[in-house]
This record gives C-alpha cells, sequence and structure tokens, in this order.
C-alpha cells in the first residue's frame, strides 16, 4: 500500500484550504486530514470520471484530462459555496499495488524481497515516478509498510525432479530468484532455464551476480540473454526462444514446466507466439495443433503465466 | 626444481595464445574474461580493466564489476594515414570511451570497451591494415623510433628499420586472426615459433631507435636500443644499448630503474636484425621464468655480467659487434610548431595533454585532427612523448592545414602552453589500471597549473624542467628518467624523486616518500628558491643531481 508524497498532500491541503488536523470522514475511516490524504485517498493522476465528477459538482467546465487533485484544485478553485465534503465524496482510496515476491523461505528466511521498476516518465517535460514504485524507492531503514500479502495458488514450482523453463524479462525475474533460490536451497534435481531480457547488459542485468554464482554451482542449467539496447538490432527474449528452438522442444518433451512472468503487452504475447513458432517448427505440427499442445500444457499448470 | 610463475603454465598450454578465448568471448554472463585468458589477451594488444571508482555501487546492485577493456595498437614508429585516422576517430566513438589516447610508446590506446565490442573493433581496424598483435605481453612490443623528420634526412630509412623489427618479432601464431575476426583456422601453416617457441619471452620486452641530436624515444629506458650513427649524410649503422628498463616495485629491493648499457655498434641491415634477433633469444632462454619481477632483460645481464651476455651474442650471431660509434643527444622534448624536413615536407607538432585526444575547453583537437584527416592531405605520427605529429604536408597544402589548426584552436593552444607543461607526463592510472596507488593523468594537468605559479614566484616559468607523474613504481610515463619524478605510493601520496639530466641519459634518484600535494608544492618552492639563488648555468636537474645530499 503505498502512501502519497507529503510535498503533494501539502498542496492539496493549501488550494483546498482546509487545516491540516481538521477531521474527516472518508469511506468507512475518519482521520486528519493530513493523514487521510497521506495514507489513504487517491490524490495523483485521477482518472477521468473522477475529473468529471468534479466539474459537475463545482459546476465548473473542465476538458477531459487526467490530473493530481493538487492541479485540479490550484487552476479550479473550490467555489466557496462548496463543501469539501462533497470532494472528498467522489474521491476514491488508494489502490493497492501488487509486487511479486523474489526471495524464498528456504533461502532467505524470515524475509520479503521485492524487485521493483523505478520506472520514470515524463509529464509535460518534466520526470515523474509512479506513486508506489517512488514510495518503495524512498522507504529508509526502519521505517514501517502496511502490505498484504495475495497468494497465486497457480504459479508455484512443480516437483523437485521436474525441469522448469522461466520467461521473465524486466522485473519479470523476480518469482525466479526466488524459485532458483528456493530449488538451490532445497537441492532441487530438475533442471533450470532462464530467459532474460532488458535494454542494457551493463546496468540492467538483475542479480547478475546471483545468476552467475548459481551457474557456477550448477543450481541453473542454462540462462539465455536478450539485450534490447545493445545493438542496432533489437533482440527481445522471444528472439532467444526461436534461436533456442530444438534444446526448448527437447525440454518440453522431457516435462518440462513453463512460466512466463512480466509485462503482458507486448511481451506474453510476443512470447507466446515465440513459444507456439518453436512447436510448430520442432515438434511438426500445424498451427491449430500447436496451439491445442500449448493449451493442454497451461490446463495440466505446465504452462503458468503471471503477467501484468 | 624452480618454482615457474603461473603465467609461463598458461602460455605454454595456450594452444598458441588461443587458450578459452573464444568461449570465453561467447559467454553472456560476464563482461570480464577468465583470468588465464587475461593473460593470453595482453598478448593480443588488450588488457582488461574496471571501473574502481564504481565497484561499491555496482556490488550494491548485484551487479558484476563494469568490466571493460583496453585495446593498444601495433604502429611501428607510430605512424597513421589519414584513413587510419578517421577510422580509429570512428572506432573510439562508436566502441570506446571516445578519447584516444597516445601512449608513451608512440602508439594509441582506446579505453571503455566492453567484451561485445572488442571484435567490431579489431575487424574495423583490420579494414584498415592496423593491428593490436603483441601490442601488451611477454613479447616485443611496439617498436618506437625518433618522431622528428626535420632532424635528419635519413629519417625514413632508419624509421623503416622500425617496421621490419616489429615485423620480425611478430608472433607466427594465427590466434588474432582466427579469434578476433573469424577467419578459418588453416591446418596446413605451422605455427612452430623459432623465436618464441611456445613460451614466449620471460616479459614484456622494448625496442626503441633513436636518431641523434633527438632523444625523444628515452633510448636507454628499453630492453633494446639502437642509436643511429650518422657518418658523412648516411646512416652508417647502429650503437646497441641492452638492459634498459625503468619498472620497480614498492618495497622489493631487488627491484631497481636501469639505463641501458652501450655494447658496441654494429651495421648493415642483417647485422642489425640478427643482433636484434639474437638479443630476444638470449632473453628468451636466460631470462627469469619463475619471478617476473626479476624477468626483464636487465636482470639478466646483470646475472650474467655484461661481459658474459656479449660472449654469448655473439655465439649466437656469429660476428662481433665493433666499436661503439660517438654519439650525443641534444633535445629531448617534442619540437612543437611547424618544422620542415629535407625534402621540403612540413610538419607541425601539436601539444597533446598526457596524449589524450578529445575536444575539451582548451582545443578541440579531436575534431581538429579528424578535420585534417578528412583533407588527406597530412599523415600522422605520434611521439613518445604523447603528442601528435601532423606529417607529410605539402607545401601548397601547409595554409589549408594552418587554418584548420587555428579553427580549431589546437595551433592557439600548443602555442600557449607553458615549457613545464609541454614537457609533462603522464600514466594513465586511476580508476582504470589495476595497479594504480594514486592519480596520474587525471590529476597531472592541475597539478602542473600549481607548479607554474610556484615557478612563477622564483621567475622560472620560462625553464623547460621534465616532470613526470605515474601512479605506481612500474613507471609507465618514465618519471626516473624525470627532473623531477612523482611515483604514487597512495591515495594522494608520491615519492619525489629528483635529479635526472634534461635529455633521458641519468636515472633520478629517490628524495623524499610518500609526499602530499602541499609538501611536495612546499618543497619544490624551497628547491627552486635555491636554485635560482645559486644562480647555475646548470639544468634544474643537474643541479638537484650534484647538491643532492646538501638539498633540504
Ligand atoms: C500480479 C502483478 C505482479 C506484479 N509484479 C511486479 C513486480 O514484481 N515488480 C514491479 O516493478 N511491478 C510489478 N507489478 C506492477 C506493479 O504492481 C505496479 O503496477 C507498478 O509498480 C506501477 O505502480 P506505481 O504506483 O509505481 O505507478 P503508478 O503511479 O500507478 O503509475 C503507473 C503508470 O501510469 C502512468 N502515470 C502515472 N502518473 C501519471 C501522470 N501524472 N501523468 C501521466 N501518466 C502517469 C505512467 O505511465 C506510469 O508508469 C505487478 C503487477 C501485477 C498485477
Ligand atoms: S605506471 Fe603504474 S599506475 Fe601508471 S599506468 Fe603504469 S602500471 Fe598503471
Amino acid at each position: 500500500m503505498p502512501e502519497n508524497d507529503l510535498w503533494e498532500v501539502e498542496k492539496v491541503l493549501i488550494f483546498a484550504k482546509i487545516p491540516r488536523s481538521r477531521t474527516f470522514r472518508f469511506r468507512e475511516i475518519t482521520r486528519e486530514a493530513e493523514e487521510l490524504f497521506t495514507k489513504s485517498v487517491n490524490i495523483m493522476h485521477l482518472p477521468l470520471r473522477i475529473v468529471q465528477a468534479y466539474a459537475r459538482v463545482t459546476g465548473q467546465r473542465i476538458p477531459d484530462t487526467r490530473m493530481n487533485l493538487a492541479d485540479l484544485l490550484r487552476i479550479y478553485p473550490l467555489p466557496a459555496d462548496t463543501a469539501f465534503e462533497d470532494v472528498l465524496a467522489i474521491l476514491e482510496p488508494i489502490s493497492p499495488r501488487l509486487y511479486s515476491v523474489s526471495s524464498a523461505p528456504a533461502a532467505h528466511p524470515g524475509e520479503i524481497h521485492l524487485t521493483v521498476a523505478h520506472h520514470r516518465f515524463q509529464v509535460s517535460g518534466e520526470h515523474k515516478f509512479g506513486l508506489c514504485a517512488h514510495y518503495l524507492a524512498q522507504l529508509r531503514k526502519g521505517q514501517r509498510v502496511n502490505f498484504y500479502v495475495h497468494r497465486n495458488q497457480r504459479f508455484r514450482l512443480p516437483e523437485a525432479g521436474r525441469d522448469v523453463i522461466m520467461i521473465g524479462p524486466g522485473t519479470g525475474i523476480a518469482p525466479f530468484r526466488a524459485f532458483l533460490a528456493e530449488r538451490n536451497a532445497l537441492g532441487a534435481t530438475g533442471r533450470n532455464w532462464l530467459f532474460f531480457g532488458e535494454q542494457h547488459f551493463v546496468s540492467d542485468f538483475l542479480y547478475q551476480t546471483e545468476i552467475q554464482d548459481f551457474v557456477q554451482t550448477g543450481a541453473l542449467h542454462k540462462v539465455s540473454l536478450a539485450w534490447s539496447r545493445d545493438t542496432d538490432q533489437r533482440v527481445y527474449v522471444q528472439h532467444r526462444i526461436r534461436e533456442n528452438g530444438v534444446a526448448l522442444w527437447e525440454w518440453l518433451q522431457s516435462g518440462a514446466s513453463v512460466y512466463v512472468c512480466g509485462s503482458k503487452y507486448p511481451m506474453s504475447i510476443d512470447v507466446e507466439q515465440s513459444l507456439l513458432d518453436v512447436i510448430v517448427t520442432h515438434g511438426a505440427k500445424t498451427e491449430t495443433e500447436a496451439r491445442e499442445w500449448l493449451d493442454e500444457l497451461e490446463l495440466t499448470d505446465r504452462y503458468v503465466k503471471d503477467v501484468y | 626444481m624452480i618454482q615457474l610463475s603461473p603465467s609461463e603454465r598458461i602460455k605454454k598450454e595456450s594452444s598458441g595464445l588461443r587458450g578459452t578465448l573464444a568461449e570465453g568471448l561467447a559467454d553472456a554472463l560476464t563482461g570480464s574474461l577468465s583470468e588465464d585468458d587475461q593473460i593470453l589477451l595482453k598478448h593480443h594488444g588488450m588488457y582488461q580493466q574496471d571501473d574502481r571508482d564504481r565497484r561499491e555501487e555496482r556490488a550494491v546492485k548485484k551487479l558484476e564489476r563494469l568490466y571493460s577493456f583496453m585495446i593498444r595498437l601495433r604502429i611501428p614508429g607510430g605512424y597513421m594515414s589519414p584513413g587510419q585516422w578517421i577510422a580509429t576517430h570512428h572506432c573510439a566513438g562508436k566502441h570506446a570511451t571516445g578519447i584516444i589516447k597516445i601512449t608513451t610508446r608512440q602508439t594509441i590506446q582506446l579505453h571503455g570497451l566492453l567484451k561485445s565490442d572488442i571484435k567490431p573493433t579489431i575487424r574495423s581496424f583490420d579494414a584498415v591494415k592496423l593491428d593490436s598483435i603483441a601490442a601488451c605481453g611477454d613479447v616485443n612490443r611496439n617498436v618506437v623510433c625518433s618522431a622528428h623528420p626535420s632532424v635528419s634526412p635519413l629519417h625514413e630509412s632508419v624509421f623503416a628499420y622500425a617496421s621490419k623489427i616489429s615485423e620480425m618479432a611478430l608472433p607466427r601464431s594465427r590466434a588474432y586472426y582466427e579469434i578476433w575476426l573469424d577467419q578459418e583456422k588453416i591446418a596446413s601453416t605451422d605455427e612452430t615459433d623459432p623465436l618464441y617457441g611456445d613460451t614466449y619471452l620471460p616479459r614484456k620486452f622494448k625496442i626503441a631507435i633513436a636518431i641523434p641530436p633527438d632523444n625523444d624515444v628515452d633510448v636507454l629506458s628499453n630492453d633494446i636500443g639502437l642509436i643511429a650513427v650518422i657518418e658523412a649524410g648516411e646512416l652508417a649503422g647502429f650503437n646497441i644499448a641492452v638492459g634498459g628498463g625503468l619498472s620497480t616495485t614498492h618495497g622489493n629491493a631487488a627491484t631497481y630503474a636501469r639505463l641501458g648499457s652501450v655494447i658496441g655498434f654494429v651495421s648493415g641491415e642483417e647485422r642489425v636484425l640478427k643482433t636484434v634477433y639474437e638479443i630476444l633469444t638470449i632473453q628468451r632462454d636466460y631470462g627469469n621464468r619463475s619471478d617476473r619481477k626479476q624477468a626483464r632483460l636487465k636482470y639478466t645481464i646483470d646475472k650474467m655480467g655484461l661481459e658474459a651476455f656479449r660472449i654469448e651474442l655473439f655465439k649466437r650471431s656469429g660476428f662481433m659487434l665493433e666499436e661503439a660509434r660517438p654519439w650525443s643527444f641534444r633535445q629531448r622534448a617534442d619540437h612543437y610548431g611547424w618544422e620542415q624536413n629535407q625534402s621540403g615536407r612540413w610538419f607541425y607538432t601539436a601539444f597533446v595533454e598526457n596524449g589524450r585526444i578529445c575536444d575539451d575547453d582548451n582545443q578541440q583537437l579531436k575534431s581538429g585532427l579528424y578535420a585534417i584527416a578528412e583533407t588527406g592531405l597530412a599523415a600522422f605520427r605520434f611521439t613518445c612523448n604523447q603528442n601528435v605529429i601532423i606529417a607529410d604536408v605539402k607545401a601548397g597544402h601547409r595554409a589549408i592545414i594552418e587554418e584548420l589548426l587555428e579553427r580549431y584552436g589546437i595551433a592557439q593552444y600548443t602555442r600557449r602552453i607553458s615549457p613545464v607543461r609541454g614537457n609533462a607526463m603522464a600514466c594513465v592510472a586511476l580508476p582504470t589500471c589495476p595497479l594504480a596507488l594514486a592519480e596520474a593523468q587525471r590529476y597531472m594537468p592541475a597539478f602542473i597549473s600549481r607548479v607554474e605559479e610556484v615557478l612563477a614566484n622564483h621567475g622560472l616559468q620560462d625553464e623547460a624542467i621534465v616532470i613526470r607523474m605515474t601512479g605506481c613504481p612500474n613507471g609507465c610515463a618514465r618519471p626516473y628518467l624525470a627532473e623531477i619524478g612523482l611515483i604514487g605510493s597512495g591515495e594522494g601520496r608520491y615519492n619525489l624523486h629528483l635529479g635526472g639530466d634534461r635529455l633521458g641519459l641519468r636515472l633520478n634518484r629517490k628524495f623524499r616518500e610518500n609526499l602530499d600535494e602541499s609538501e611536495i608544492l612546499s618543497l619544490l618552492d624551497t628547491l627552486f628558491a635555491r636554485y635560482t639563488r645559486e644562480n647555475t648555468a646548470e639544468t634544474f636537474g643537474d643541479y638537484c643531481d650534484r647538491s643532492f645530499n646538501t638539498l633540504p
């Protein structure tokens, strides 16, 4: 559960002209304004429906654009006859963000590790970060965080003897780092194959030294890497999947499970297509047969995706 | 049984310097090569390094060290055509840091190549007939030769010896072409190497050719120094000096800097080459292979005795060296600005601070040299003082080149620099050199500015005192041959050496240890005050040498 940036909260309070200690009721909770806007109410990048509702409540004409509550209050100030409570009533709570756990009970007892992309984007020339990613990046040692565990019953390691193919570019590597650590700690006998990709080898090879150690000690049997910005050709994991078609088909034949984690679009779509291509080419199947074959794999939990 | 040093095993088992370089290159998990392969890599002209400034930050991120490679070219005599310069310029920008570094051995090196940049880099050099074979490693390195053509009408013929010696002493292995240029393994070629065998030399080997009166190559700091003897306008032959070498190791009293000993004179191409060849074979057979710190030719000779060495050379070559002919040097510094040679061609020597060719506040050197190369009207020659000569300009083209030198601020900067800066030299050191104990080239420009102030306080701003700095006692910038030598001993600290002469014929001596900048500057202040008070006609180096024991 992320918290809002204090300066952003401050601006809301200033533009709404409300003292920080005034208490409000929002949904089921009653809190002082400052705490409420820090921990409970989403004030960032408001969805269109809320901007439109604000226009209605305050009787102003506002173009259809998403913006932060503070900017809304600054550019289209609250009329004297509108109670702030009416605005509060249309706002929504901060939504929780999900992160894959990248640590393993057997290897990191008592700890939870996350692998978070501190993704930066530009809004009218200004650099911004995502709310939760930035909140996590700013955490100081000893600070407490509100969180809950959301269990994904399907995305689990198979029995220790089964081979595992892990396809996780970007932060998609998170659960696989946990998988590898767990299998390594428990001495699982199945083989492991990791596909990973990012922009640059030099700066973006997540868990590089751990992966090297896993390879060194024999816990990781094959690693296929794709760097999309290191050369003129943009290479992604799906290219590596096709290049390794023969071996991949051999692994699948011997019962390997395939896991895919990371961005849904376009990664998981492209990866799925490359898997189908491998099945067609090396399994001597038609496209329909390949699709059925993969569906069957999915039904038996040997092809599992956790994409977002 | 004497224990051989690990490098000996690695060379021997490398099947012609191949080792597992090809496999290591293909390993996508790491930007580094195995330790054994790193030793072999040197023989292909490259070193693996890592950015020491970033080790901690990367360890926290679970990233391996930021490994990169330095590639050094083999350019006998330091000469490049305009086309070769253009290729180098592009290669530096595309695959390396962009900076082209002129070394103290008349060649250039690029830093910051990733493992994946190596092959494309070597390929683009190969396309313009440049290679990095044997530019580092336990082999004969780049052969250097006096760079200033104006000094002798015979420059061309002497210069040709640099290439001939370099070719003669190249390893026979085709590994370079197979590994880096994907050329087919030619099963039929016999790679037996009559000179190097399968263990090469015990240590690096350096050869220089000096054309008096210039000693820009610091000829006596080389394993073999050839001093051209010119009589009645003809190249009579060469005086041969052997056993020069500067590197020492802190705390290892058995290591020392040594000047080459002149052992005689030889004439005629065949005999000159034979002499060089057999000196190499003596070092190959007698050099110390168990302790790399005792492996240079200077130690081999001192252990054998100079006389025994001469006799061995005679046994191998089949002829006696003649008595050395008279020779003398008048200058070691580069001749900045324009000069003309006997056949009317013009040469412009530009100042390159610490050999780093880039565009900065002082001058747009890199862009300027590129523009000059684009005209196709000039070639390039590097000097052992880490400067560049824009060479072979026809009289009718001089104005064009001159205009470019002015436009890019090169001529202005070369005119402006003080004599001490023009004579100063520093090695690479931090952050890339793994041996560096202290800063050198990154810090030298600022240090020289401070020395300039101190000199000016004593009215000495026009003195061309030779100051050289290295990050460690390995001595790549030849600090032991400087009037003021600074040799890194720890972070921000240097040993101060004094008393070298201006021409590179006398080693300096260690005067103080482990000084920081303010200690060095205040000591120099005191020394300069004394020197001016004495009002002697000697150079600062000669003065320090004569009064060494009474200096404060
Ligand atoms: C099952 C699951 C597992 C996941 N696992 C991981 C994981 O292991 N690691 C990981 O890093 N993520 C993971 N995610 C994604 C994660 O939950 C978040 O979605 C992600 O971190 C972005 O959240 P945020 O609060 O940082 O960004 P947000 O603030 O929610 O912003 C998201 C995007 O909206 C846009 N945006 C936001 N504000 C503005 C603005 N003012 N103007 C214009 N555009 C704007 C930007 O494009 C931005 O990137 C997972 C998601 C799911 C569903
Ligand atoms: S002198 Fe020492 S620090 Fe300087 S480049 Fe040579 S080895 Fe490195």
